[in-house]
């Protein structure tokens, strides 16, 4: 036990360093952006409970915010996405429930339940994201579009991080 | 108690999310200089708003008062309107007294349906009224005070069948006598204008100020519509009156300081 919460913090800290020191600053293509740390509120343990996963969202968000200059947008975005997070899990169960001694991930329950688990809760999180960002609905469809754009751009570097974590153990 | 422990407890996640909502929104809305602004011209609005309508209610709740407040202050300009007025004469008359003082009174009884209408006003002999008296709103003539009482006094309005006075028409000075036919209190009967006088719809009427009550040229009403009776030679003019005695309210009560002077010089003419 302790010795997977050391994982995870390790895992934490090089994610964070990747995010904000490279991910955050990648501006080349129009309308998208890559926040990809929310992986990490991804791959949590099936029983981590709800309180734990929104402070530990809190927290990463705050780092984000304060790399970011944008102090609150990301927390509460992030924020967002571990509170739905249990329901999501919910919603996508197999049949049988989840298994014991699983993570969620690709390994355990393949590409497409992990596709459509992380999809949708990428989705979440740019929306509120880009909608505070704006701090309203005008010009929606330019929220919108930033959405969309950085929706696929996201999931896609959170599906390679998710492979290369696989091959690396 | 316990059960709202229980339902803490049960629903604790969606508590957490919305303090810590609450709380991101406040980290946005402090340290971010865009949506600050955003937020607080939206705060602005919405706390404007609601002013707004507040103002719109407590408005009401000192209408009365205002309303007093206005009828002192109209008194108070019209009896200096009357001191200007007798200053100027003064100068080419040798007396500075103005003829007529004003007086506000509150109407507290009326009546308009029947022959003989009356109104009540809240002024009588100790507020220095005495019959014969005019009385006029701010839109114009209403009556002539009949009797008083130490605290009250009535008044008999134009809508009276009683009520006769002389008024003339505004753009040529010809008068005639004002009457009530009992019909209908918009409306009185404007008679003794000869026909080779030309008038039309929509003239104004005033008052002459023959009757030692009123000052000239009060408002009284517009000609709504007129007869020509060939058989008196007079017209038969229907006079739509600017005083609307349905929601009177606020009456102006006129004296006329020489009253008794021009009465008794006339009486000596018999």
């Amino acid at each position: 036990m302790i010795n997977s919460n050391f994982t995870y913090i390790i895992r934490f800290v090089v994610l964070m360093a990747f995010q904000v020191l490279l991910f955050s600053n990648i501006q080349g293509i129009p309308y998208t952006h890559f926040f990809v740390y929310i992986i990490f509120i991804l791959i949590l343990p099936f029983e981590t409970p709800a309180y734990v996963l929104m402070l530990v969202a809190l927290i990463t968000g705050i780092i984000v915010d304060a790399f970011g200059n944008t102090l609150g947008i990301h927390a509460s975005a992030t924020i967002l996405v571990a509170y739905l997070r249990p329901a999501v899990l919910r919603l996508y169960a197999p049949r049988d429930g989840y298994e014991a001694n699983t993570l969620p991930g690709i390994r355990s329950y393949g590409l497409f339940w992990f596709l459509k688990y992380c999809i949708t809760l990428v989705i979440a999180h740019q929306l509120l994201l880009h909608i505070l960002d704006a701090f309203g609905f005008y010009m929606f469809h330019i929220t919108l579009l930033r959405v969309a754009f950085s929706v696929l751009g996201s999931v896609a570097v959170i599906i390679l991080i998710e492979y290369l974590s696989m091959k690396r153990k | 108690m316990r059960n709202l422990f229980r339902f803490i407890v049960k629903y604790h996640a969606t508590f957490l999310f919305v303090i810590l909502q609450i709380f991101c929104f406040s980290l946005i809305v402090i340290n971010n200089h865009y949506q600050r602004t955003v937020f607080d011209s939206a705060a602005e609005v919405f706390v404007g708003r609601i002013q707004h309508s507040w103002m719109g209610v407590t408005s009401y709740f000192g209408l009365a008062r205002q309303n007093q407040l206005l009828m002192h202050e109209n008194t108070r300009l019209r009896n200096e309107l009357q001191e200007r007025r007798a200053y100027s004469r003064s100068f080419r008359l040798g007396e500075n007294r103005p003829d007529f003082v004003y007086r506000d009174a509150m109407v507290i009884n009326r009546s308009i349906w029947s022959n003989n209408n009356f109104i009540t006003i809240n002024k009588g002999i100790k507020h220095g009224l005495q019959p014969n008296m005019g009385a006029i709103s701010s839109q114009g003539l209403v009556g002539i005070v009949y009797n008083c009482s130490e605290n009250y006094a009535t008044i008999i309005p134009v809508i009276n069948t009683e009520f006769k006075l002389s008024v003339k028409i505004n753009k040529n000075n010809y008068f005639g006598s004002l009457s009530w036919s009992g019909k209908d209190y918009r409306f009185a009967r404007m008679s003794e204008i000869p026909l080779h006088i030309e008038i039309a719809i929509g003239d104004t009427i005033v008052t002459s100020g023959f009757s030692a009550i009123f000052p000239a040229e009060v408002p009284v009403g517009i000609i709504d519509s007129y007869q020509k009776i060939n058989s008196t030679g007079y017209y038969e003019i229907n006079v739509k009156l600017f005083t609307d005695f349905a929601t009177i309210r606020h009456l102006y009560i006129i004296e006329n300081r020489n009253r008794t002077e021009i009465l008794d010089l006339e009486s000596n003419n018999d």
